[in-house]
């Protein structure tokens, strides 16, 4: 993808927040390898994640309200990204009341003009639980984050469809109540199937890089195979080797559509659709949402996690961004050697946690201390041991007068 | 916060606007309340006479002065081509290409349903009305956004049966920008890559 840059993994060279959340204003310079944030609950640990995954997707994950990342008092915020390995030196998300969130690059940038593929992440978060036992508009999230990294323009077809279905069910709605102009309801029904059959072939060919990867990923944790499976909502689904090709999604909606103009009317509801797909996950031959012990959910939404960078490192030809929010507190000791085994040294890493002393051993990564508290962030030492481990003095000791960082019990 | 009835009244106008919230409309009214009162007589009557004196062209639907508008009445352009547009902001920004010597069509909207605008909202009978006489071609030139997208494949269902060529702007734009945004140069690139539809 991006022209003349040799392959290597995406990294954060400094980070600047701006009214985001607690942080009124900070500026972090991560290391190349693992960063560990560490401080208390509530210290806004987690908010430094939240904003590098904001620059990379423009939205959070953990709000659908971008006024509620906005620091008290504030108007709006501003993240900012200096990057090394990919196709700008920069990327910047702004967000005012008045006009919404901007994302924006460099004018040199040599990148297509799309963030997710300019830095790429993957985050491993407490809620991945639900991935597999949730609803499965969780799950076609997955997918769209997934797709959105790896398709140019994804993220705006998904915007532009979304958009277009809901005017579609108010001219439906309308429809109920008075008789309108099938020309008008055809050039929606066209729109539609255009996006749809872009947002289709898209996620078919995602599926097919992603699944013998989750396979291979499951296969490592030791439990067998696994796969995300898929029933787009659309009842002429195209066979073969035409579902690449938008256009023949796009003929089988148009039909669809046409067929079930009565139906749809009925309800004043679009019925049929991506934003209907059905996806979940299989693991050993049986669906694991509704058969899988939460056991089996953990592994499969880790395996996911692990598939989502193998196939970003595969496709983008350099490897993502690393976001682990607390999760080795929620893994067996297996489950975290399949996390630090599996992936490779070289990725730049944030992980978040209360405790650095109670993180397991990370094989060859060079690791960056960093202590938040108090809406500040301070570096405490780099290739060192854990401050706080027992025993071993950590530059955190090393005579500034910096005390450890007192334990406190989670939760 | 309270003010004196007039203020209050001033500021709720000014509010009103688009784009200005209620710290902006307070700062614009004490703005105004400590100018000399000529300027902002001035001001009051620059917003009246645009209001009388401004009316649709009874051609193009443009906004107007005169009717017909200027563009229409010009004697050098080419009538076999309209150009249809959204907003009278697209038809000046059409017009700093200095690329496009027809004539111009202003819906003054786009369809969309969540909005309750609808086809009979639009001046779209007006366009219906203008193709007898001579017109070879019509460019769709509605904003790329979903709404101007559908306008438009709406207009290509009504257009084509009466036999004229219909071409939609190329997307050299930037998808999600409107029209009004879009620089000259990009603007001139679309305006030369139409694509018949």
């Amino acid at each position: 993808m991006a022209g003349g840059i040799a392959p290597g993994p995406v990294q954060v060279t400094r980070l600047y927040l701006s009214s985001f959340r607690n942080f009124a204003s900070l500026e972090l310079e991560p290391g190349p390898g693992l960063n560990v944030l560490y401080g208390p609950n509530g210290s806004g640990k987690t908010n430094i994640l939240e904003a590098i995954y904001f620059l990379s997707a423009g939205r959070s994950y953990r709000t659908a309200r971008e006024a509620e990342l906005v620091s008290w008092g504030a108007e709006g915020f501003t993240v900012r990204a200096d990057l090394r390995g990919t196709g700008s030196p920069w990327l910047k998300a702004c967000y005012q009341p008045q006009r919404g969130c901007t994302l924006s690059i460099p004018a040199s940038a040599t990148s297509a003009r799309n963030a997710a593929v300019i830095l790429p992440v993957v985050l491993f978060a407490p809620e991945d639980l639900e991935l597999a036992g949730g609803q499965p508009a969780l799950r076609r999230r997955f997918l769209d984050e997934l797709a959105g990294q790896l398709v140019p323009g994804y993220h705006k077809t998904l915007g532009r469809y979304g958009r277009v279905v809901m005017q579609r069910n108010e001219l439906l709605r309308e429809a109920q109540a008075r008789h309108l102009r099938g020309e008008l309801l055809e050039a929606w029904d066209e729109e539609m199937a255009q996006l749809a059959g872009r947002l289709w072939s898209a996620r078919h060919r995602v599926l097919a890089g992603f699944n013998p990867l989750l396979e291979k990923c499951y296969r490592e944790l030791g439990r067998g195979e696994a796969t995300l499976a898929w029933a787009p909502a659309l009842e002429e689904v195209p066979e073969g080797p035409v579902r690449g090709d938008p256009g023949a999604w796009e003929r089988s909606l148009r039909t669809e559509l046409a067929a079930r103009r009565r139906e749809e009317v009925r309800y004043g509801v679009t019925l049929a659709g991506p934003h209907r797909d059905s996806l979940w996950f299989t693991a050993t031959g049986k669906e694991v949402r509704q058969y899988g012990s939460r056991g089996e959910q953990r592994s499969v939404a880790l395996a996911a996690r692990l598939a989502q960078f193998l196939l970003l490192k595969e496709e983008l030809g350099f490897e993502p961004v690393l976001l682990l929010d607390d999760v080795f507190a929620e893994l067996d000791e297996e489950r975290q050697r399949a996390v630090t085994g599996g992936l490779p040294e070289s990725a730049q890493a944030f992980l978040t946690c209360v405790r650095p002393a109670a993180l397991p051993p990370w094989p060859g990564k060079r690791a960056r201390y960093l202590r938040v508290a108090g809406g500040e962030v301070v570096a405490e030492g780099e290739d060192s041991v854990p401050p706080g481990a027992t025993g071993a003095p950590g530059p955190a000791q090393g005579g500034e007068g910096k005390t450890p960082l007192p334990e406190r019990a989670g939760g | 916060m309270s003010f004196v009835p007039p203020i209050a009244r001033l500021i709720e106008e000014l509010n009103r606007l688009p784009g200005v919230g209620p710290k902006t409309a307070q700062r614009l009214a004490f703005f105004l309340l400590r100018q000399p009162r000529e300027e902002v007589y001035q001001l009051a009557d620059a917003i009246r006479e645009a209001r009388d004196r401004v009316a649709l062209c009874s051609v193009c639907c443009n906004l107007t002065d005169v009717d017909p508008c200027p563009i229409c009445a010009a004697a050098d352009r080419d009538r076999g081509v309209i150009c249809v547009v959204e907003d009278p902001r697209d038809v000046a920004a059409m017009e700093r290409t200095h690329q496009y010597r027809g004539l111009y069509h202003v819906l003054q909207g786009a369809i969309s349903p969540l909005d309750g605008v609808g086809p009979d909202d639009l001046h779209i009978g007006e366009l219906l009305r203008r193709l007898d006489g001579g017109v070879r071609e019509v460019i769709l030139a509605t904003n790329p956004d979903v709404e101007g997208e559908a306008t438009a494949l709406y207009l290509v269902k009504l257009l084509k049966p009466l036999g004229v060529k219909v071409s939609r702007l190329a997307h050299g734009l930037p998808v999600g920008t409107d029209l009004e945004y879009a620089d000259e140069l990009t603007l001139a690139r679309a305006l030369e890559g139409r694509r018949e539809v």
